[in-house]
């Protein structure tokens, strides 16, 4: 009977059917796969990938129906037609009629997430405020959701907005990564989100598994963008305190369990963009910055000053003034932005507007506010110890060419409990180039237990493997299951020719590859 | 009275043959492809536009004749022409990865080079990386079969972004040995209902037809020996001349092959010129062409002198629409070789044919001395593009018309004390472009142009002292950039010691940042002082007065 029960339950669940969702929101198939050790094993044509229980929010295993009995009772039990089910003894079609029920649910969901893939297939939702479009799995945008509504509410309230009764829900797009962002949403390379701020409104971004709190920060940002359209809908905010402000609320978080958004928290990658600057001997000037139409000095010092405005009790009114005068206060000039009859203003009209509700009564004053901003800016610097603090200041120093101070704050964030793979992976490439290969290789195996289905990771330590000649094999066999996984990473693709090998196989698409390929 | 039957049945039979004009399929052309195997009707009447002549994946490119428009609410209304284009994706050239190799350079020492240009994988791949029109989605695939052709049907959508307009692309990708041939429709999603019926003959007619024999791969490989510029530069001038004829021979040979009806080629005097506009308006653009390339030669004559300078093909396509076509089927190529424009019956005022010139001026100035071309400070860089665009030739002698536009925009800065003296604009480094708002950039841009008029064409040309001006910057500009290169290669290995504590890693850092522009700043003042050091503040005044004075 327990034969049949494993064979009526490995035919529900079908040969080569087995599934795995991840947290992440990826979905794969096609690849066989049993539990082993608090993990699902999933057997590639180039090696076996281990994915922890902690990482999974749902696994669907052929192999789950044919677990042998755990002892002479449950055998005994197993005879009668009895299984246990739940910490209970059922009848075994019972049992299968519920986990029938279960998995075809289960499968329905995987099927479903994976088919967004597609765009095509892409779910809609419509919230009080907001008309969702998405790619992505229930358990993510639920909290995409639940943020933006909560982000409408807290904005509407601190800045007194009328909520927009007749007018049209703003369309959300979120892809589920960034290709399908450049692609559907049309978007040029080096855009991370944006916001169509002429009719109709259409706001753009997309997930990034590997860094999914930077992803939200970027969505807030663009959701920023809309929000003060509701301040008022003929006026197109100038560049500063435009993105600066944006900035100060794209870092905000959301908090399922309490249900509270709270805004202007630190943007520590912009933070440490900041300290390079003034490393490489460069502090923005209060003026220069303000009357500049275009700065990117807007999206960091700028955000730096906007906090330091908003954290100070007697010049955060002074700063809410300004902000609303520029659309809506007396005597302020404003210029035609040349569509939709907006009206915007010049850098120099900022400066004035500013000067005139911050209290800069002259140049004395001016130059007292600089000091105390660019004091706020290193004291803030000083204090962000946090573990993505360092994990942002380490990024920073990599792509600024600075590797020792890149290896300390990857070291500290590691120490301090980051479970970045991507700081894993830098680190290593770092202690790599000093020739610290032992080092490199753990960590490379650090990461791949992160993020086991990423190929990257793999093709990366297959190729530190190759170039030490000792285990080149072994390096070509992990480069391959690079290939067979795919990953975020371009250099997958690419041949290593430098002993004038042929040239490979491209790398195979199908089912086995996360997200579908 | 009597009638013939055929009399009699010659009205009804008029009716019937218009009828059956109507229901018939349109008279269409047939596209073959020998090399491919295969031939595909096109719609009747629409026009062939010819690929870029280092194209490896188009292989055919049709436009209607026809507009359809589009007009978003409260906006603009857009013009777009439906278009049918052919990709072929060689099973052996989808094979192909992007690769790194091991090189060595002359001292001997090691370096990768990594090809970024990897082949695309299929239909999908091609248009995710190539396609420009908007933001776009497949809304449906699904399998179908033309006669024993296996093919894939391709439905999109492009929305998003799409600056003229919603669109539809209808793709049919024939599976055929050895290669998977797309033939894709392009229009305006409203005109979709009216071409569709004649878009689906036109795939359904797809044939096999015997293969020629050549190589299915179109590969780019030119010259005898295929070499990236880094690598041309460590040959001599001599080698380096061998490399470059056999290079433009081959491009050249290239830009001629299976050129479409109404199109043709012709070498005019260094040029090779291939044209669908009329013959007499190519030759007045190849006239033009020789007569920037000899103002160069005239002007510049100690620039690079050992050096061979590659004569570009001169496309011109006979209307601006055409030129868009052919335009939005070429890929970004690393090539400056191929110089492409348009009859637009502008006259002097034209910008396309200033376009060619700057596109003389590129391959000139790459071929003599390119790095002496990328070191140009902006004023000279954004001067001498934007005067040269305004050369014309008149009775075989070159004339740098005026821009009335720049002049315009040049006093009104005069007006807004905004304009800088020459003296300062000479000393502004790149970074100093990009910060500050859009209006600094252009501010620069525009008094450069009008700065480099003055010295080129205006009293400044005329005067004894100030007529060598610009070549003398230009000398004193590459003599610098000598010096800097010896100074270099004298410190050989011995470069600055790498930091080994992170204190040192940040004066390090700093003093790289601060040193970019110190290093830019000492280019241009040592460039300055080279050419100008016997200048009085006086001599300077009175020079900048006259430049004042012509702006007015």
């Amino acid at each position: 009977m327990s034969g049949l029960c494993a064979f009526l339950l490995a035919g529900l669940l079908g040969a080569g059917s087995d599934s795995l969702c991840l947290k992440d929101g990826r979905v794969v198939d096609g690849v066989p796969m049993q539990r082993r050790d608090g993990a699902v094993v999933l057997t590639y044509q180039n090696g076996e990938v281990v994915v922890a229980d902690e990482l999974i929010q749902d696994a669907i295993l052929a192999a789950d129906s044919e677990r042998p009995p755990a002892d002479a009772a449950e055998a005994e039990q197993r005879k009668n037609g009895m299984v246990v089910y739940e910490g209970r003894w059922i009848p075994a079609k019972k049992r299968d009629d519920i986990v029938k029920k279960r998995i075809e649910d289960r499968r329905t969901a995987a099927q479903e997430a994976k088919a967004r893939v597609e765009w095509r297939n892409r779910e809609i939702v419509e919230t009080k405020g907001l008309r969702f479009e998405h790619q992505l799995p229930d358990h993510l945008f639920t909290e995409y959701r639940d943020a933006l509504e909560a982000f409408m509410a807290t904005f509407s309230k601190t800045w007194k907005l009328e909520s927009p009764k007749d007018r049209a829900k703003l369309p959300v797009n979120i892809y589920i990564d960034r290709k399908n962002y450049h692609q559907v949403a049309g978007a040029p390379q080096g855009s991370l989100a944006y916001f169509r701020f002429k009719i109709p409104y259409d706001l753009n971004c997309y997930y990034d598994r590997l860094d999914p709190d930077y992803a939200r920060q970027v969505a807030y940002h663009e959701f920023v963008h809309y929000l003060e359209k509701l301040v008022d809908l003929q006026f197109e905010y100038p560049h500063f305190p435009n993105e600066s402000v944006a900035e100060y609320y794209g870092a905000s978080r959301w908090d399922p369990a309490t249900r509270k958004f709270t805004t202007g928290l630190l943007q520590e990658g912009r933070l440490w963009e900041i300290q390079a600057d003034i490393a490489a001997g460069e502090r923005a000037e209060l003026h220069a910055m303000i009357v500049d139409e275009e700065s990117y000095h807007h999206y960091t010092w700028g955000w730096s000053l906007v906090h330091y405005l908003m954290n100070n009790s007697k010049l955060k009114p002074r700063f809410e003034s300004f902000f609303l005068a520029l659309s809506k206060g007396k005597g302020v000039r404003r210029d035609p932005v040349g569509f939709d009859n907006l009206m915007t203003c010049s850098g120099e009209e900022v400066w004035r507007v500013f000067q005139s509700e911050l209290g800069l009564k002259d140049a004395e004053s001016v130059r007292k506010l600089e000091v105390e901003w660019h004091d706020y800016v290193d004291d803030l610097i000083a204090k962000n110890t946090s573990v993505s603090g360092k994990e942002k200041a380490g990024y920073k120093a990599v792509e600024t060419n600075r590797p020792i101070r890149a290896k300390r704050f990857f070291k500290e964030a590691l120490d301090a409990g980051s479970r970045s793979a991507r700081v894993v992976v830098e680190y290593a490439v770092l202690l790599g180039i000093d020739g610290k290969n032992k080092e490199a290789l753990a960590l490379f195996d650090r990461a791949i237990a992160i993020d086991p289905l990423n190929g990257a990771f793999y093709g990366r330590k297959g190729r530190l493997l190759k170039a030490m000649k000792t285990e080149a094999a072994e390096g070509e066999r992990l480069i391959k299951l690079a290939k067979e996984l795919g990953g975020d990473d371009e250099w997958i693709e690419i041949i290593f020719d430098e002993d004038g090998n042929g040239k490979e196989d491209p790398p195979k698409g199908g089912g086995g590859k996360p997200g579908g390929g | 009275m009597r009638t013939s039957v055929l009399a009699r049945l010659g009205r009804p039979g008029l009716l019937l043959a218009s009828a059956l004009a109507v229901l018939a399929p349109a008279l269409c052309a047939d596209h073959k492809d020998a090399r491919l195997g295969f031939s595909i009707q096109t719609p009747r009447d629409w026009n062939a536009i010819p690929q870029k002549a280092d194209e490896r994946w188009l292989v055919a490119n049709y436009q209607a004749k026809k507009s359809f428009f589009y007009t978003e609410k409260g906006g603009w209304t857009a013009e777009h022409k439906p278009d049918m284009q052919m990709i072929a994706f060689v099973a052996e050239q989808v094979k192909e990865l992007a690769k790194v190799e091991k090189k060595k350079d002359k001292k001997g020492k090691e370096y990768f080079l990594v090809e970024f240009d990897s082949p695309y994988k299929d239909y999908k791949d091609y248009m995710a990386r190539r396609y420009s029109g908007g933001g776009w989605f497949v809304e449906k695939e699904e399998k179908t079969k033309v006669g024993d052709v296996e093919a894939t049907v391709i439905e999109i959508r492009v929305d998003k972004l799409s600056y003229d307009g919603p669109k539809r692309i209808v793709t049919w990708v024939y599976h055929v040995p050895d290669v998977d041939i797309a033939v894709q429709f392009e229009c305006l999603a409203d005109a979709w209902p009216k071409l569709q019926a004649e878009v689906n003959r036109a795939f359904k007619s797809f044939k096999l037809i015997p293969r020629s024999g050549e190589s299915l791969v179109t590969d780019v490989v030119t010259g005898t020996k295929k070499l990236t510029i880094l690598e041309a530069d460590e040959l001599t001038p001599e080698e380096r001349k061998g490399w470059r004829q056999s290079e433009e021979q081959e491009f050249h040979s290239r830009a001629q092959k299976n050129l479409p009806n109404g199109w043709n080629s012709k070498q005019m005097g260094r040029f090779l010129m291939v044209f669908s506009c009329d013959e007499k308006f190519a030759r007045k653009v190849a006239e033009q062409a020789e007569a920037v390339w000899q103002w160069l030669e005239t002007s510049f004559p100690f620039v690079g002198d050992k050096e061979y300078v590659r004569a570009p093909v001169i496309r011109v396509c006979k209307n601006e629409e055409e030129l868009r076509q052919f335009q939005k089927a070429s890929a970004w190529s690393w090539s400056n070789l191929e110089i492409v424009t348009c009859q637009d019956y502008g006259g002097s005022t034209s910008w396309r044919l200033g376009n060619v010139n700057q596109g003389v001026l590129s391959v000139w100035f790459g071929d003599r001395d390119r790095e002496l071309y990328m070191a140009m400070p902006a004023w000279l860089s954004s001067g001498l593009t934007e005067v040269i665009a305004q050369a014309r030739v008149d009775k075989g002698k070159i004339e740098f018309k005026r821009d009335d536009w720049n002049r315009d925009d040049v006093r009104q800065m005069v007006r807004e004390g905004r304009a800088k003296k020459p003296r300062e604009l000479m000393m502004l480094r790149t970074s100093d472009l990009f910060t500050g708002s859009a209006e600094n950039f252009f501010d620069v841009h525009f008094q450069s142009q009008a700065f480099v008029t003055f010295l080129v064409s205006g009293p400044a040309a005329k005067n004894q002292r100030s007529k060598t001006f610009l070549q003398e910057y230009v000398k004193s500009l590459k003599s610098v950039q000598v010096a800097m290169k010896a100074a270099e290669d004298a410190k050989g290995d011995k470069k600055a010691k790498k930091p080994t504590t992170e204190e040192e890693e940040e004066k390090f850092f700093r003093a790289k940042a601060e040193g970019y522009k110190a290093q830019e700043s000492s280019i241009m003042e040592q460039a300055f002082r080279k050419a100008f050091g016997s200048w009085t503040d006086k001599d300077w005044d009175q020079f900048e007065d006259v430049y004042f004075e012509t702006i007015g």
